[in-house]
């Protein structure tokens, strides 16, 4: 079967870099599906093989960085910085029981097995994890010692352009805490830029994982998590999408052992033509494992957002606590959203339950502050904030959601104009 | 002191295997096509119906595209694929004329009809409810055609109604579940035999309640029933399905279509109960139900809804939905869907907003036992111009048993700030507290089960029109309410 | 009418009743008071025969026969009834319906004819009315969204509908204010007669202001320490249970 135009593109994209084992293979199991499309369930809503058209040249590194990793620099111990998707330095310091070297080192080193490339349980034949194996260029190797509390370490993006392939391999040993926030932000020229991140947590380790996804007006950003959580672990991540042109953000959680948790969270501020994809999927494979996840999101003008979430409970996953709840507010005529939360249950003795709703504000709500004097344009966004609040609350340490907060609430007043007038 | 851990399972085990009671088969001699599906079958049926050209013509545009077309895999169920050149499709118990009344009726006919509980001699005329006994692709006898008549009601077998009022049919066959749609419609589109088509005029309101019962008997015949419902300008009817089969070693298909339609101010009431036989223990054997049921609300407030009760089949692939075009209009689905043992089931509801201030209710109720696994599958989808459309959607799982699985697929598609839609979907199992408090009490645990069962559907339950109330609470197995309220 | 012998319970692995033995007369009112974890609930489910509770060793009477291998529902037939301490909800089942349901099994098990609903409606009713057990309550789903008071209350009606020879209410005043407490005491106390035994366990003495008992029994750590007649509750009320415990041991 021939591959169509746009996957071919990415079967000749030159790799460059130094070659390590799997990547062969990785292309291979690329070839075999291509870029996916529409007529996959998982790719229904968001169809890369006609918004990929093409592989775009590989980025080259970029010399001065800008400081982009604000606010959030000034809460981390340790700034990992990227420029285009390569390692550019760290600033501050290294705390004691964490190493961190830059991924295009340890491929070099042949090392990058060691450090857990391709341990993860990710869905096998995933032609777009497949597809990072074989092009990737660089990223962090993090690894935190058992019983290590390295406090916060943030990996700073910035891209500018080209096509950036990015690997992280995060490790965290028994009963090891850290918080790991990520920002991307980036120029408005075309880029693709692809992550997939490689996290095990040891048993009763804790991993606060942090994502402010604002990347430039003509990037396409696709991100993928794919989460170990052993026994008594506990996994706790939350994006916050507003950049990008096309973003598809994955989180594949997998629970390794039992009496684990994983709160898998985020919120969407989605306006112009944005097309956002918000794909979870936790796989309780043992019992006694909880997990929660709270989507929200606001879609404006053109955009169309789209979440999948799914609950898997395997036979046996006894004593399961899993609950999704997704809400999304629409506030133009053009605007689209597309949900579909997932139940797939084969144990009995489980709580499992999934909510979505897609609307608009409360009327009532909006009433009684205007009632109070507030304008409609500021009540909308006081109402808006207030429900996206509730996505936010999953945040756990108060600066990092401030910081978070202040990014909704600038996007709110920019989009202001957007609405004003009654849907 | 019992032992076994999940004794629950078992009960609902032995009612699922209480032996098929409706398992049996009607002698009569039986007229049937040659085995195999061609253009040659499908003109033979044509011409066995007496039909116009012009539904010929549209059977064999139906057919050739089916040729096209590649039988679906897409549903979360597992099945050999089916052979379709080995199954005949046509078959008819030999008659001579129309009969227009019960007395003339071949008597070994009637007493089938008696043994499924069709109660033609009673309970149904007494009642005043007029029965389109369908038996293996052609209705023998229509009853209480005069009654309807007066009112202007239309109730036939569609064989008839081509005859006698063709332009009706050719208005409005096809145009709610066009050929095109999916596989299993294409199909039956071109080998129909029979079905019910209905019609009331406007501002009639049917003097009675309507049902159908359907049953197949002849070895390897498929079912391809097509039904065909209209209401005009602030028209009612409340039209029941109830069917049963009887066992069989090969899987028998059944693909049926049904197309509504309501005008301005109309209401369609259908309501079924489903109790095709689901394969024995082992999971051999059973009816495989893919069934295109969908209906258009038209005109402005109308509403069309639907009601099942599900509990049979080896496989069920069945989508009742709603077209939600008139402003005002409103869609509602209630289901309860039981598999057991080896069943599988992939049902559920689409439902689509065209208009303003439409709006549409889902209520699912799943339970699964055995190793069987349950899934529902649903679209709710506003469109652009839907202002002010909302949905409620509540899907909830009963799990019996710890080999069983019950899954929720629901689309979710939304392109109007205005539109509201609210969905939620809960899993559980019965709770061991629940079942002690009622043992506690003196209710065995088989019936037990049957109770909480039966409270976690009866939202559904109660959607059904009284006609088929008993039948459906059988089916789950209770029958206690009412007394107080 | 009610034997318990030198009773062994373990639940989870682990042995909660350490030999527990009891007499019971006709008629007569027994109250087991223990502090939490002592073991009564373990008790209560015990004798009701849920699932999950094995008995060792030791054995269990009713009126001569041993009942430790039925069903619940058996015992029930038996005359058996347990007011439990959190009365369960049963979404969509009306409690008319649960009532009728429950009843009629009862009475089949015993060979008796089954009662029409207007009859049966009406036996409810009176003996809703005595307890302020609305026709409202009635007709909504069993148990839910009921008050402490009113889910006790719907106990007592349970009871007072089944007329059972034996039975144990678990921690009845639990949650109940002084109010609710008395209503629910004086429905029990009409049920009192020569042919009906009642086993009160509690931790408060206070419900035996109310529900005057014939005797009480302390159970500490799955095991009866002491025995004697009301003036005993008194006496621990007093004193606290760790002090009675000791002098006990």
């Amino acid at each position: 079967m021939t591959a169509d135009a746009a996957t071919q593109s990415w079967l000749d994209a030159a790799t460059e870099g130094p070659d390590y084992p799997g990547r062969k293979d990785a292309r291979a199991t690329f070839a075999k599906t291509g870029l996916p499309h529409r007529r996959m369930e998982d790719w229904k809503y968001t169809d890369l093989r006609t918004r990929l058209h093409e592989a775009l040249p590989p980025a080259a590194p970029i010399d001065a960085l800008r400081n982009l990793g604000e606010p959030f620099a000034r809460r981390a111990q340790t700034e990992v910085r990227f420029g285009n998707g390569f390692f550019a330095g760290i600033k501050g310091e290294l705390a004691d029981g964490v190493r961190i070297t830059p991924l295009g080192e340890a491929l070099k080193e042949g090392e990058a097995a060691t450090a857990g490339l391709g341990e993860s349980k990710a869905p096998v034949g995933d032609p777009m994890v497949a597809l990072n194996t074989a092009l990737m260029r660089d990223g962090a190797v993090i690894t935190v010692e058992a019983g290590a509390r390295p406090g916060v370490i943030l990996l700073s993006h910035e891209g500018r352009a080209g096509r950036q392939m990015i690997r992280n391999l995060i490790k965290l040993g028994e009963g090891a805490e850290a918080i790991i926030i990520e920002t991307h932000r980036g120029g408005d020229d075309a880029q693709q830029f692809q992550q997939v991140s490689e996290i095990a947590l040891g048993k009763g380790a804790k991993l606060t994982h942090i994502r402010l996804q604002d990347a430039g007006a003509k990037s396409v950003h696709l991100a993928t998590d794919l989460v170990d959580v052993s026994e008594s672990a506990d996994y706790r991540g939350f994006v916050l999408t507003s950049g990008g042109e096309l973003s598809r953000q994955e989180s594949f959680i997998e629970f390794t052992g039992s009496n684990a948790k994983a709160h898998v969270s985020g919120a969407y501020l989605l306006s112009g033509n944005q097309h956002s994809d918000v794909t979870t999927r936790v796989n309780h494979a043992h019992p006694h494992c909880v997990s929660r996840e709270v989507f929200k999101g606001v879609i404006a003008d053109n955009a169309r957002g789209v979440f999948q979430g799914k609950i898997y409970v395997a036979e046996g996953a006894q004593k399961t606590d899993g609950h999704m709840l997704n809400k999304t507010l629409l506030l133009s005529d053009k605007a689209e959203m597309d949900a579909k939360p997932e139940l797939e249950i084969y144990a009995d003795d489980v709580k499992c339950s999934h909510g979505a709703t897609t609307g608009q504000l409360d009327a009532n709500h909006l009433f009684y502050l205007r009632a109070r004097g507030i304008d409609e344009a500021t009540a909308r966004g006081l109402l808006m904030q207030s429900f996206l609040a509730e996505a936010l609350e999953e945040v756990e340490d108060e600066k990092i959601r401030e910081c978070l907060q202040d990014h909704v609430n600038t996007w709110l007043t920019a989009h202001g104009k957007a609405w004003g007038r009654a849907a | 002191m019992s032992d076994a851990p999940s004794l629950n399972k078992d009960s609902i085990q032995d009612r699922a295997g209480e032996k098929y009671k409706y398992g049996f088969v009607t002698d009569i001699e039986t007229e049937k096509a040659a085995k195999g599906l061609s253009e040659e079958t499908v003109r033979f049926i044509s011409a066995k119906k007496n039909e116009p050209e012009w539904l010929l013509e549209w059977r064999l545009k139906a057919f050739r595209r089916w040729q096209q077309l590649e039988e679906p895999t897409w549903a979360k169920v597992h099945y050999p694929l089916v052979d379709f050149q080995n199954a005949y499709y046509y078959a008819a118990p030999k008659q001579k004329e129309k009969l227009d009344s019960i007395d003339d009726v071949d008597p070994e006919l009637l007493k089938t009809y008696e043994k499924l509980g069709i109660p033609l001699q009673e309970q149904k005329l007494l009642a005043g409810v007029a029965v389109d006994a369908v038996f293996d692709s052609v209705s023998v006898v229509t009853t209480f055609k005069e009654k309807l008549a007066e009112a202007g009601v239309i109730f036939c077998p569609i064989s008839e109604a081509v005859q006698t009022h063709p332009e009706l049919v050719k208005k409005y066959l096809g145009s709610v579940v066009p050929i095109t749609d999916n596989f299993y419609a294409t199909l039956n589109s071109a080998v129909f035999s029979d079905g019910s088509f209905v019609y009331i005029p406007k501002g009639v309101r049917c003097p009675m309640e309507l049902s159908t019962y359907f049953r197949i008997n002849a070895a390897d015949t498929g079912q391809f029933e097509r039904t065909l419902i209209i209401a005009e300008e602030g028209a009612y009817v409340s039209y029941l399905e109830g069917c049963t089969a009887p066992q069989r070693s090969e899987h028998q298909l059944h693909a049926a279509v049904v197309e509504l339609v309501t005008l301005d101010d109309a209401e369609i009431k259908y309501s079924t109960v489903q109790n095709w036989y689901p394969g024995d223990e082992t999971g051999k054997g059973g009816i495989y139900n893919f069934v295109t049921k969908r209906g258009a609300c038209r005109g402005k407030r109308s509403k069309i809804s639907w009601t099942q009760v599900e509990t049979g089949s080896a496989i069920t692939w069945k989508y009742p939905s709603c077209i939600l075009q008139g402003d005002d209009s409103v869609g509602e689905f209630y289901s309860i869907a039981i598999t057991n043992n080896y069943q599988q089931a992939d049902t559920g509801t689409k439902m689509v907003h065209l208009g303003k201030n439409t709006s549409s209710r889902i209520i699912s109720k799943g339970i699964s036992a055995g190793h069987a696994q349950n899934t529902y599958r649903g679209l709710v989808s506003m469109h652009p111009k839907a202002a002010n459309a909302r949905n409620y959607t509540q899907c909830d799982s009963l799990l019996i048993g710890d080999e069983c699985g019950a899954h929720t697929v629901p689309y979710i598609e939304s392109r109007n700030p205005s539109a509201t839609v609210e969905h939620e979907a809960t899993t559980s199992k019965i709770s061991e507290d629940q079942l002690f408090y009622a043992r506690a009490r003196g209710i065995c645990e088989e019936e037990a089960v049957a109770l909480i069962v039966n409270g976690f559907a009866r939202e559904v339950m109660q959607q059904l029109p009284m006609e088929f109330a008993v039948e459906a609470q059988k089916l789950v197995g209770i029958s206690l309410e009412g007394s107080v309220g | 009418m009610l034997t318990i012998n030198n009773l062994h319970v373990t639940v989870d692995d682990k042995e909660i009743l350490k030999g527990i033995s009891l007499n019971m007369g006709k008629g007569e009112v027994h109250a087991i008071m223990g502090p939490n974890g002592s073991g009564k609930s373990t008790l209560s489910y015990t004798l009701a025969g849920r699932e999950g509770y094995d008995i060792t060793s030791g054995g269990i009477l009713l009126d001569g026969a041993n009942i430790a291998d039925l069903d619940p529902e058996e015992r029930v037939a038996k005359g058996f009834f347990l007011a439990l301490q959190y009365p369960v909800e049963i979404p969509g089942v009306t409690t008319m319906t649960f009532l009728r349901t429950a009843f009629n099994a009862q009475k089949k098990a015993r060979g008796d004819a089954q009662v029409s609903a207007p009859d049966f409606l009406r036996l409810v009713r009176e003996k809703a009315k005595a307890l302020n057990v609305s026709d409202e309550m009635l007709k909504r789903a069993l148990n839910v969204g009921f008050s402490g008071g009113e889910k006790k209350r719907m106990e007592v009606l349970q009871m007072s509908l089944f007329e059972p020879t034996l039975a144990v209410l678990d921690e009845t005043d639990s949650g109940l204010d002084i109010d609710a407490l008395k209503v629910v005491a004086e429905g029990v106390n009409k049920l009192r007669g020569p042919d009906r035994s009642f086993l009160v366990i509690t931790h408060y003495q206070r419900l035996l202001d109310y529900i005057v008992p014939d005797h009480v029994h302390i159970l500490a750590d799955g095991k009866i320490v002491r025995s004697g007649g009301k003036e005993l509750a008194i006496e621990l009320e007093a004193k606290g249970y760790d002090a009675v415990i000791r002098e006990a041991a």
